[in-house]
């Protein structure tokens, strides 16, 4: 059974049941992770289910953390988690106001390569189509939008 | 995420034990950095038996243990995987980079009583 991570005392922009916004540093990327698989336990979804949001969740919340605020600005990042019964689907989308940034459009990973020619870049975002059903990007209102989605099986 | 790390004659065993990503994965980094700078490594082992999960900063870490062996004609093996990170090293390719080993009881020599 994979233990929780337990959500740290770093300060809380905003929260609701389903939803939590952070300062985009890579401390707060556990409180992050740890939202949403407490959410998703608590809708009953499957271990393997929720263990592909945590690593999903990694992911795209480092991906916010290093690229969104460049030059010394500062945001937060947002998560908002669904689960919808009827469609039997799981999702949740983060969303932060830095620059504006579809990391679908990014060129793909390299997974064939020697090793020497072997590089991690693009990795994050392959693993995250690679392990949800669905990954939609969209800019609205001066926010990045990013949308994952897993059908519960 | 926990690890331990021992080394004997020059091959490196590391067992790993919970989650490797964005937030633990620089503890292991510096932990390898450390050994492979005092040590000579030509063979390393990571035991995953125990670990949850991986993401791309923890593969990020495999691969750049991976180079530094094979430069000094070394060879690197993952052991044990569960499903979900065998799942993540077939999707990014890396099975093809490490020999993956399944050993008989999840555990190497030393933990056998």
């Amino acid at each position: 059974m994979m233990k929780s991570s337990k959500m740290t005392n770093h300060p809380i922009a905003a929260a609701s049941s389903d939803r939590i916004t952070l300062a985009a540093v890579r401390k707060n990327i556990p409180d992050i992770i740890c939202f949403a698989e407490e959410y998703f336990k608590r809708m009953n979804c499957p271990q393997h289910i929720i263990t592909d949001f945590c690593i999903a969740a990694d992911e795209i919340a480092a991906n916010i953390c290093m690229y969104a605020y460049s030059g010394g600005k500062t945001g937060n990042m947002t998560v908002k988690c669904n689960y919808c019964r009827r469609k039997n689907m799981a999702s949740l989308i983060f969303a932060d106001s830095g620059t504006p940034f579809d990391p679908l459009n990014m060129p793909a990973a390299s997974v064939t390569a020697g090793l020497s020619e072997r590089s991690i870049g693009g990795l994050g975002i392959h693993i995250v189509r690679g392990i949800m059903d669905d990954v939609r990007y969209r800019y609205i209102r001066s926010l990045n939008i990013l949308k994952i989605s897993k059908a519960i099986r | 995420m926990k690890a331990n790390c021992i080394m004997s004659d020059s091959t490196l065993t590391i067992r790993l034990k919970g989650r490797l990503d964005t937030n633990t994965s620089p503890e292991l980094d510096k932990k390898l950095t450390d050994i492979f700078s005092e040590h000579t490594v030509t063979e390393v082992r990571f035991d995953l038996s125990d670990l949850d999960y991986i993401s791309s900063s923890g593969l990020r870490i495999l691969l750049g243990t991976l180079k530094k062996v094979d430069s000094v004609n070394g060879k690197a093996y993952i052991e044990n995987p569960n499903d979900c990170v065998m799942n993540i090293l077939n999707m990014t390719g890396f099975d093809t980079l490490f020999e993956i080993v399944y050993t008989q009881d999840g555990h190497t020599d030393d933990e056998k009583q």
